[in-house]
């Protein structure tokens, strides 16, 4: 009797705990429906701050055609002169890790990033290349980890670790997503059980029926050097040409 | 012989703007540089060296099919490494750095998969960090062997293809060689003692061509090339006119050649 109410019980748990998972997974997955959109274009303004508050400027201009998933982004440097026409072009997938290449006109050259490399700074930020490609939900395990505020705002607390397959810096992820908008806010990876890298992203604002953050604080915790980038210009849907986010095309720009 | 750099210092004013608009856009700068050596070399005794670039590049795109680049470099040195004659160099053959240099000025046609490119330009088809034996349009100038930079070639380029697969079509009407260590400076590593006339060089004239298939696979890239035309790397003829005397005459090897890489994964 004892027996056959512990397998019970067992089983409720393994239907409860799957029922979570599900929920965390089912946030996410509405976290990034309500972001789609057929295409964005920005201009970012980067500040670099690093341990001894020397600061460093740079601006970029970010365009990407499709959304999570089957996503393409090319993010190209406009400013400091000795970085400028700088650009990574980010092809993502559903199943796998992203494919990445970096156009340094200076030398004429594209080099794909390697997987290896992804974990390295991106141009003197504190982004990693791993930072800049999507995360998308299928590549990744959910777990909802609690309730808690962020600035007065009630968000879910999901914990997210790569599937088995999915080649990530990241051991795990926490992510803080607002129950009103469905925003993601905040962001906490681990290498093992360290904290690496957070990203806080504040200001957000309704664009074109899109909520938005306008400024993001990805923070090296390693180093105690941040990154603040105001994301200005913001518009969604603008007409892109798939021939434009190709290694051919990184070369044409100027 | 010594190789090691003891210090090199540099101080960098670079600037950058969009002028009048989307179209143009401009940037350049001006570099200085001081490379420090701890002892002198058999056949060159200067220990310091101080070089000067200024660079300045301009864009403009006239439409969503054409846009034009160009580029132009100025420098000065005081190891005689740039020449000191004021000319405007275009084809890069002077053994010395030319003190006024086209480095760019092409035109570039993209309609839908196709990109052509006109005049002088960077052509990079090696894609690995130090070893690219498929660079076959990418001569570079290895004046001072710790800081060498590429050199444009004149050519038309045509490119097809999409993000998994292009066709690569190269002919270069000039041929540009790479420029090697002058005899009388530390990278020679010349054996003392022996006087050294050089002669002109003996660089190729006719027309290089090269083709390349390049295929961006789910975890690699692959590239087939073919290429005929001139290494880019002088070779040195030497003839003993009498003893511990010799002359010296750079010249270039034909090649047809064939590869296949997979640059990374």
């Amino acid at each position: 009797m004892s027996n056959k109410w512990d397998r019970t019980l067992a089983c409720l748990l393994l239907l409860a705990s799957s029922a979570v998972a599900e929920d965390a997974r089912q946030i996410v997955a509405e976290s990034q429906r309500r972001g789609r959109a057929d295409s964005q274009r920005y201009e970012g303004s980067l500040e670099v701050i690093s341990a001894n508050n020397k600061v460093s400027k740079k601006r970029w201009q970010s365009d990407k055609l499709g959304s999570y998933g089957n996503s393409k982004a090319i993010i190209r440097f406009t400013e400091p002169a000795e970085v400028k026409g700088v650009a990574l072009l980010v092809v993502n997938h559903p199943d796998r890790s992203s494919d990445q290449w970096m156009w340094t006109p200076a030398i004429g050259r594209d080099r794909r990033i390697a997987q290896q490399d992804r974990s390295t700074r991106f141009f003197g930020t504190d982004f990693s290349f791993e930072d800049l490609e999507e995360r998308d939900v299928g590549q990744f395990d959910f777990g909802l980890q609690g309730e808690e505020s962020i600035d007065g705002a009630p968000c879910w607390r999901i914990e997210s670790k790569p599937k088995q397959g999915k080649t990530s810096q990241y051991t795990s992820s926490r992510v803080w997503i607002r129950k009103d908008n469905y925003v993601p806010v905040q962001y906490e990876n681990y290498v093992k059980d360290k904290l690496v890298r957070r990203l806080v992203e504040k200001d957000i604002r309704n664009i074109q029926g899109i909520w938005t953050a306008s400024l993001l604080e990805m923070t090296d915790l390693g180093r105690n050097s941040r990154t603040i980038l105001k994301l200005e210009n913001v518009r969604y849907n603008v007409p892109m040409k798939d021939d434009d986010f190709t290694v051919q095309a990184l070369r044409r720009q100027m | 012989m010594t190789g090691r750099v003891l210090g090199a210092g540099f101080w960098v004013l670079a600037f950058a703007a969009g002028a009048s608009g989307q179209s143009f856009t401009e940037r350049g700068f001006i570099e200085t540089d001081f490379i420090g050596y701890p002892q002198t070399a058999p056949n060159d005794s200067g220990q310091a060296i101080g070089e000067a670039l200024f660079r300045y590049e301009a864009f403009y795109k006239l439409d969503s099919d054409w846009q034009f680049a160009g580029g132009i470099d100025a420098r000065a040195d005081t190891h005689e490494q740039v020449d000191r004659a004021w000319e405007l160099s275009w084809d890069d053959r002077e053994t010395r750095r030319p003190s006024f240099e086209v480095r760019q000025l092409n035109a570039t046609y993209s309609k839908k998969k196709l990109t052509l490119v006109l005049g002088k330009q960077f052509i990079r088809w090696g894609k690995a960090d130090i070893l690219n034996p498929t660079d076959r349009f990418a001569p570079r100038d290895y004046l001072s062997v710790v800081d060498n930079d590429f050199l444009g070639i004149t050519a038309v380029r045509a490119t097809y293809g999409g993000q998994s697969d292009t066709i690569d079509l190269v002919w270069a009407p000039l041929f540009t060689p790479s420029r090697v260590p002058l005899l009388d400076q530390r990278w020679s590593n010349l054996p003392p003692g022996i006087a050294l006339t050089e002669l002109p060089p003996s660089f190729p004239g006719g027309s290089q061509f090269g083709a390349r298939w390049n295929h961006i696979g789910g975890v690699a890239e692959y590239s087939l090339s073919f290429y005929d035309g001139h290494n880019n790397l002088p070779l040195f003829y030497y003839q003993e006119t009498q003893p511990l005397t010799a002359d010296v005459e750079r010249y270039i090897r034909r090649c047809a050649c064939t590869a296949a890489t997979r640059p990374s994964l």
